[in-house]
């Protein structure tokens, strides 16, 4: 019989240390995780400026002088937290805008309730974006803002700036799909053959659960299984414990998506592509991308797998504007927002390039 | 309390049928995302089976193992078979929750509590006038100032 080839001595050997060092660290995790934990999330200090229904606005200060002329709006997507952008003191695009002499403005989204259910994108994009827009201009007398869009946000910004290019200056698009007519994205597989009026008649207001359970599927060996052997690996580290809860808050916090206006994404974007066509209307008015004039910067990451290159890069082939820069970094879509060393990177990057269009 | 009329139990019948198939095509799902564990472990067997130099560390073993089940999972997830199981598990959620709704339903009309699809209307009519507000309170503010 042949003897099996498996290094089983030396396994062993390595197992038997790794749970001495195991024992240790439980340890030492116990003080941590019975003791006093800071997992806020959003933190940077802010003031609401705005309320309208359930949706409001933060309004962050700069460190010192502004140091930009015009306002900075970030736009996160309606289908999680924009927490994300403000999720930990050290990894906070936020308080990177604020280091950069940016006033930044940020668009809290809220809690869609049952009464939220037939509000359309045209409402949120002409409604509840517009009079956002227009409260900012108003309150610092100026014409214009810098718009930036993250993920479906992006895609808001996007349907913004064609349908009012008057009142954004300069746009700027990160990790953000307009061209939903490619095979690379799950989501864009996905979506593909689900019946969204079956889905909004079923449900009225997606779930957020039922959103979340399907990010995590999108890549469950690192976000269902990875994560948590991470989190073992490093739990008598208290930083390391407080940054992975403030994550899991984000996480499994997604609120649930108004009905009418998913029913509008899935079939106007993932089903007929119309946007990146220029053929999408929103109250009336056909979304004619040539009208987007505006300097445009259009981020994206080469290994995102939500939203994938191919789903943004034909955006600055499409637009009127003659001022455009594709950068693709080498990052997934999460690791845009929280990876420090992009945050480190890109902010000045994009503070640099808005200090030159300003 | 309200009758269990014929009709009734009809209704509580379906819903459980619907539940049934549910909870059937969610079997189908969980063991089709089972298998790329499945198939990694079978492949990193193969891998220790070759021989070779062996790897200096365990977790080195655990992170081939990651990489090789990452590719199953992409693999699954980008085929037809993946997409049609998960959209017809969807489908068996959403026809039960719409049988449990109507379950609910008749069970409320007995009483003096509204129902979804009362509150549903009243959302809609809500909605409708909000709009008319808004629309009424923009045309007003952008009328000009009588002297």
């Amino acid at each position: 019989m042949d003897r099996s080839k498996i290094p089983l001595d030396l396994i062993r050997k390595k197992l038997a240390a790794e749970a001495e060092r195991a024992k240790h660290r439980l340890e030492k995790a116990k003080d941590i995780l019975l003791g006093p934990l800071d997992t806020e999330i959003g933190a940077t200090p802010h003031d609401i400026v705005y309320m309208e229904d359930r949706v409001r606005l933060k309004h962050y200060r700069p460190e010192g002088a502004p140091r930009l002329k015009a306002p900075l709006l970030l736009v996160h997507a309606l289908f999680n937290r924009e927490t994300v952008l403000d999720l930990q003191p050290d990894r906070s695009l936020v308080r990177h805008f604020l280091q950069e002499g940016a006033e930044v403005y940020l668009i809290d989204w809220g809690d869609p309730g049952p009464v939220d259910r037939y509000l359309t994108l045209d409402d949120h994009i002409n409604g509840y974006l517009n009079n956002i827009v227009d409260f900012i201009l108003s309150r610092h007398g100026l014409p214009n803002l810098n718009l930036m869009g993250m993920c479906m946000g992006g895609t808001f910004g996007v349907m913004y700036a064609a349908l009012h290019p008057e009142k954004v200056r300069n746009l700027i698009t990160v990790v953000a799909p307009t061209n939903f007519d490619t095979d690379k994205g799950l989501l864009h597989i996905w979506l593909k053959e689900i019946d969204a009026d079956r889905l909004v008649d079923a449900f009225g207001n997606v779930p957020g659960n039922l959103l979340t359970i399907s990010y995590l599927l999108l890549n469950p060996a690192r976000l269902l299984f990875d994560k948590y052997v991470g989190f073992l690996e490093n739990m008598d580290n208290k930083e390391f414990v407080e940054n992975f809860i403030r994550m899991e808050k984000w996480i499994f916090d997604s609120p649930a998506v108004p009905g009418e206006t998913l029913r509008q994404v899935i079939k106007d974007l993932y089903h007929d592509n119309l946007l990146i066509q220029s053929r999408m209307e929103l109250g009336g008015a056909r979304l004619d991308l040539k009208r987007l004039t505006m300097p445009l910067l259009n981020i994206y990451g080469q290994y995102d797998h939500l939203v994938p290159p191919e789903a943004c890069q034909l955006l600055t082939q499409r637009v009127g504007s003659q001022d455009t820069e594709d950068i693709c970094l080498d990052t997934g879509h999460i690791g845009i927002y929280v990876g420090s060393r992009f945050q480190k990177e890109l902010v000045p990057r994009i503070a640099a390039w808005l200090k030159e269009r300003d | 309390m309200p009758q269990m009329t014929r009709l009734t139990q009809a209704g509580v019948n379906r819903a459980m049928d619907k539940f049934g198939q549910f909870e059937a095509a969610m079997a189908e799902f969980i063991y089709l995302l089972f298998l790329p564990l499945k198939k990694s472990l079978r492949d990193m067997r193969g891998v220790l089976e070759e021989g070779g130099r062996p790897l200096e560390d365990f977790k080195e073993y655990y992170r081939q193992w990651l990489r090789v089940l990452e590719g199953h999972y992409m693999t699954l997830f980008k085929s037809p078979e993946c997409t049609r199981t998960m959209s017809h598990t969807l489908n068996a959620l959403e026809d039960f929750n719409q049988a449990k709704e109507e379950i609910v339903s008749k069970a409320l009309a007995a009483l003096p509590i509204p129902t979804n699809r009362e509150m549903a209307e009243l959302y809609r009519e809500i909605y409708r006038l909000k709009q008319q507000v808004k629309s009424l309170s923009k045309k007003m503010a952008d009328l000009p100032a009588s002297g």
